[in-house]
């Protein structure tokens, strides 16, 4: 089974790097699959927001979630951030108003992310996706 | 990215516009939470509590505390408002290093640092010369 620093190494896991404001400090890190790494530079700046009107872009909502995780602010058990099933595979779930991002939680401090989506397909009434079938998929593939 | 394309990091980058503009909602929203996460320690007080003050549903309450909703200026005051509190809101210019829009251009001719004395630009007229110093007050009760 392959180990953190291995997938590291490997370049199966990529380090998220935000450059922070002044005053704040890198307290938590995460890390992402190459293909979540590829949604959040490619697709996230070209999508508009979705039925919650945001007055921010979704490229702007990751990263100011991102900033929150990084610099230690409090992360809101519940809306923001929470377990999806913790007595399984601990699979957890960051959001923001149009996005998505499940991962799991490799040490306190560390996050990281598998697959990033747009909520809109993750509720209903437009519902298209489940993050378990995609949590299979990746299961497989890693 | 291609799919054969590999990273070693990857550094997510934001202009400056829209990071200003979300980090200043999400100080405004973590500042609400403050003051509501206060006021449940000290009452037993309820999102349904607030939204029925204000004359909404809980749901968007719920969502609006938690930055997933627009939160408008008025709604802010609202909800402070509905516990008890009250919005504070100052505005101030940006130092001039710290913005790429207020930040001087070469052509710009510089301000003069008052306090840098190698810079020379501007001083104190006091008709004395520059390296005599000035009269301390037991100087000028003698001289009276």
């Amino acid at each position: 089974m392959a180990t953190f620093d291995s997938l590291l190494l490997g370049k199966q896991l990529i380090p998220v790097i935000l450059r922070l404001p002044r005053g704040q400090f890198h307290e938590r890190k995460i890390y992402a699959y190459p293909d979540c790494v590829r949604w959040m530079r490619d697709e996230v700046p070209k999508m508009t927001s979705g039925r919650l009107a945001s007055d921010f872009t979704p490229h702007e909502q990751l990263v100011e979630r991102l900033r929150q995780w990084m610099s230690g602010d409090p992360m809101e058990y519940g809306r923001m951030f929470h377990d999806m099933e913790p007595s399984t595979d601990d699979v957890w779930e960051m959001k923001t108003a149009d996005l998505r991002i499940f991962g799991w939680m490799y040490q306190r401090r560390k996050f990281i992310a598998v697959r990033g989506g747009f909520a809109d397909h993750y509720k209903e009434p437009t519902k298209i996706k489940n993050y378990a079938d995609e949590r299979k998929s990746s299961g497989e593939r890693a | 990215m291609s799919s054969s394309e590999t990273l070693e990091t990857f550094e997510i980058e934001i202009d400056e516009k829209s990071q200003v503009g979300s980090e200043f909602m999400a100080r405004v929203v973590n500042e609400i939470r403050r003051a509501l996460a206060e006021e449940k320690s000290k009452r037993k007080l309820t999102q349904q509590e607030i939204a029925d003050r204000i004359g909404t549903s809980r749901a968007v309450i719920n969502r609006q505390v938690q930055g997933l909703e627009n939160l408008g200026a008025r709604r802010i005051a609202e909800i402070l408002w509905a516990i008890g509190w009250e919005p504070h809101f100052e505005a101030r210019p940006i130092p001039r290093e710290s913005n790429e829009f207020v930040r001087p251009s070469a052509n710009t001719p510089r301000e003069p640092d008052l306090n840098n004395r190698a810079e020379g630009a501007i001083v104190q007229h006091t008709g004395r010369p520059e390296n005599e110093k000035s009269p301390s007050a037991a100087d000028l009760a003698y001289a009276a």
